[in-house]
């Protein structure tokens, strides 16, 4: 089992849409895949028109209760685990774990679902919390998507320092650029400054309508039109990703 | 694995079932959508003996458009595959369909088995959010009249979505109050359309049980036995002639040399004259497809040889299995000949003649079936071991032979007669004995394939000195293989006899034969 966390602390940057296409373009190419909304906002469980079950919450969640509260998405082999709002408080819980357990708990969660699942994406909330710790010990990759703007950049510099600080190998972060526009030139001056970066993925996702009109008909733009430029653009974002997640 | 399967259920539906007024029996916002309908007209194809139902399969085409499905019809996989009316599984484009056939189908044609339109139509239940959280298959399956049908089948499957187990239930409950009746689960989606164009599965097997009465007569257990057998002959000779694939022939043999044991095991019951005719018939056309059956088995072995070879000898093979193949194309017309004669026809005639008008005599007179099999298996056994204790380190390779001779007669013994015996008793046994088989077994193949390869003469054209020589270099690479081979079996063969002599065979070979009343007076078992 595959797990990529769809991460950056900075808000709006892409991560939901990201989440909810690649995980479906995995389950699309015979990959089979959870998506777990780690955001209380639910904004994946929205797009796959799932609510969370009444008995769920973000204690049940840390006990590892999530087998009975994944549901089945509208496309097979995509489950989803849907947000549950208590998750807002997820970071309070985890702190008052004892210090020296806290870091793993999410890693000792998904683990059981090894055989059931090949790949596991998790939709992050923007934080840089007690969870994004938990989340970098459990991802065998973080997907970063970052808008060619300062702002977004500094969201990545935050993010390699928390790495430093823990220790962690800086090789499984995987950037790349969000809602890109062509017109605008201080986003081609700063990619063409930052994605000769070993750390930045060769594809990157552009500004498209289609993508922004995901939260009106509730569904991966994949299927809605299999074929369409977004849909094309995230299969080959989840090919580089697959690739280099498994080198 | 942590995560429960989602539940499905079928249901024999009337035709004019009306899937949309559902919503309205659910209310609460509910809707049906309906997707895109599909109409195939499809061929299903299976093994002679249906291997691909049996392992929950099933494979369909229409033109060359090839569907593999699980047993409860999910899709499997699927893609372009040959033309040719009967494939093999080597036909196939390399990819997961091919793989999947190579493990259900193995060395076995792909036949036709029955022709279908299936009008299937896709309906999802949706919850207020427009979620689907139920998938339900309306399917109308219509068999055309023909070698099987008329017939015209309504199927509703629900599908459930894992996390809305309510829906599924609720659903499953109205679908039930309805009256539909429910085919239980895990039966395999081609089984309730077969049994309504009424084919028959379960008579396809290669070789028919032979399950005796316990106090049948001599003569009883013989025509029984006979005539089971008799049907496998029947059962495979078309396929035989036709040349469908090589099983056929392989089954068609067995049966043959089991024909030709019952002939010996009860020769005293079957008087002279008509005792030698029918001894000396089955031996000749058992005779006349033995060397088809030879290059079949060199045909077959084709990929193993190449591995055994320096790719330097290849060529040389690749030589070799040409004129194999014209070897046995001409051995084929020969024995298609034989098999189609009024002489074979006649035989067979006769034998089944014979075999239903046995003249019953009072069992008490005549004594039992089952005393009469633990005698002759008694004696096989102790034949066997005497035989196999003669053995020594140097004898020469046709007492292994007849040692190969004597175990394979005591195993028909067992399964003619296994009815009659303590069922766990004779399970164990012939499972030892199948180690002992095939040692002997492999040790007398490589025996013959070593002469075969030595006298194989090389089809090459005059004027191709170059090719005859390199199928020659090729064939004393594989001989010199081949040996090396029977020199390893041959050196596992003490120890798997020593093995399959021990105290624990005699004691069931003991218990197997007090069982059909063989033994110390006031031990005969039986007479319930
Ligand atoms: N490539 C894109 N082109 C156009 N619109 C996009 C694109 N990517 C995301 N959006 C839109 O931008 C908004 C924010 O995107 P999204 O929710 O994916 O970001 P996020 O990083 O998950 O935000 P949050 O931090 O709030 O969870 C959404 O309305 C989404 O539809
Ligand atoms: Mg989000």
């Amino acid at each position: 089992m595959n797990t990529l966390a769809i991460y950056s602390s900075k808000g709006g940057v892409g991560k939901t849409a990201t989440a909810v296409n690649l995980a479906y373009t995995a389950a699309i190419s015979g990959q089979r895949t959870l998506l777990c909304d780690m955001d209380s906002q639910g904004a994946a469980s929205y797009y796959f028109r799932i609510k969370p079950k009444k008995k769920f919450n973000s204690e049940k969640l840390l006990e590892g209760e999530i087998a009975r509260n994944i549901r089945g998405t509208d496309f097979p082999g995509l489950d989803l685990l849907p947000a549950h709002f208590s998750f807002r408080n997820l970071d309070l819980v985890l702190n008052r774990l004892a210090e020296k357990k806290r870091r793993q708990v999410l890693t000792g969660v998904f683990a059981p679902l090894k055989d059931d699942y090949d790949v596991l994406v998790l939709d992050c909330p923007p934080n840089l919390t007690l969870l994004s710790e938990n989340i970098i010990e459990a991802a065998d990759n973080l997907v970063c998507p970052v808008i060619p703007t300062t702002l977004s950049l500094i969201a990545l510099e935050q993010l390699l320092k928390l790495f430093g600080k823990l220790d962690a190998d800086k090789g499984k972060i995987l950037a790349f650029f969000s809602m890109v526009e062509r017109r605008k030139s201080m986003h081609l001056a700063m990619m063409e400054k930052y994605s000769k970066y070993p750390l930045f993925l060769k594809t990157s996702i552009p500004f498209l309508a289609e993508i922004e009109k995901m939260g009106i008909l509730r569904q991966p733009v994949g299927a809605t039109a299999r074929l369409s430029p977004a849909a094309r653009q995230y299969d080959k974002l989840w090919q580089e990703v697959w690739e280099r997640s498994r080198r | 694995m942590m995560i429960e399967k989602v539940p499905s259920s079928t249901f024999v539906a009337p035709t004019g079932i009306e899937i949309a007024s559902l919503a309205e029996r659910l209310g609460d916002g509910y809707a049906v959508g309906e997707l895109e309908p599909e109409e195939v007209r499809e061929e299903y194809l299976d093994t002679f003996e249906w291997r691909l139902l049996i392992s929950g399969r099933a494979l369909a085409r229409s033109g060359r458009r090839y569907r593999l499905f699980s047993a409860d019809g999910t899709l499997l996989g699927e893609g372009r595959g040959p033309r040719k009316k009967r494939p093999f599984w080597w036909n196939f484009q390399e990819g997961p369909l091919r793989d999947d056939l190579i493990e259900d189908a193995d060395i076995r044609a792909l036949c036709p088995k029955l022709q279908l339109v299936r009008h299937r139509r896709f309906f999802q239940l949706l919850n207020e959010d427009e979620k689907t959280v139920l998938r339900l298959r309306l399917e109308r399956t219509i068999i055309p009249a023909g070698a099987s049908g008329p017939a015209d089948i309504c199927h509703l499957h629900l599908t459930g979505i894992r996390g809305y187990d309510q829906e599924f239930q609720t659903v499953l409950q109205l679908m039930r109050e309805d009256g539909l009746e429910e085919i239980p689960n895990g039966t395999h989606f081609l089984v309730p359309i077969l049994a309504r164009a009424g084919i028959d599965v379960d008579s396809h097997g290669s070789k028919t049980a032979i399950l005796l009465p316990r106090d049948i007569s001599i003569r009883g257990g013989l025509r029984q036995a006979g005539l089971a057998v008799l049907s496998d002959i029947r059962r495979n000779l078309p396929g035989t002639v036709d040349d469908i694939d090589t099983e056929f022939l392989h089954d068609l043999r067995i049966s043959l040399r089991r024909t030709r044991s019952l002939l010996s095991i009860f020769a005293k019951k079957i008087p002279g004259e008509q005792g030698r005719h029918f001894r000396a018939e089955f031996r000749w056309i058992t005779q006349t497809t033995g060397n088809v059956r030879d290059s079949d088995v060199y045909l077959l072995q084709e990929d193993d040889y190449r591995k055994m070879l320096p790719t330097v000898l290849h060529p040389g093979l690749t030589g070799f299995v040409r004129g194999m193949r014209e070897y046995r194309n001409r051995e084929f017309r020969s024995m298609r000949k034989s098999l189609k004669s009024q002489r074979f026809t006649r035989l067979l005639g006769q034998w089944q003649h014979f075999l239903e008008n046995l003249p019953e005599e009072a069992a008490e007179e005549a004594g039992l079936c089952r005393v009469f099999a633990a005698r002759a298996v008694k004696k096989r056994f102790r034949k066997l071991i005497a035989r196999g204790e003669d053995l020594g380190p140097d004898s020469p390779p046709a007492a292994l032979h007849a040692l190969r001779i004597e175990v394979k007669k005591l195993r028909y013994l067992l399964e003619f007669f296994h009815s009659l015996f303590p069922p766990e008793e004779v399970e164990l046994l012939i499972k030892h004995m199948k180690k002992l088989q095939n040692n002997l077994g492999e040790f007398n193949d490589l025996s013959v394939q070593q002469v075969m390869l030595g006298t194989f003469r090389s089809p090459g054209r005059n004027g191709e000195p170059q090719q005859a020589l390199a199928v020659a270099a090729a064939l004393g690479g594989l001989m010199t293989r081949l040996f090396e081979r029977q020199q390893q079996v041959r050196g596992e063969f003490e120890a798997i006899f020593a093995d399959f002599a021990c105290a624990e065979n005699r004691e069931l070979v003991q218990t197997i034969v007090r069982a059909g009343g063989v033994g110390p007076p006031g031990e005969a078992a039986g007479r319930r």
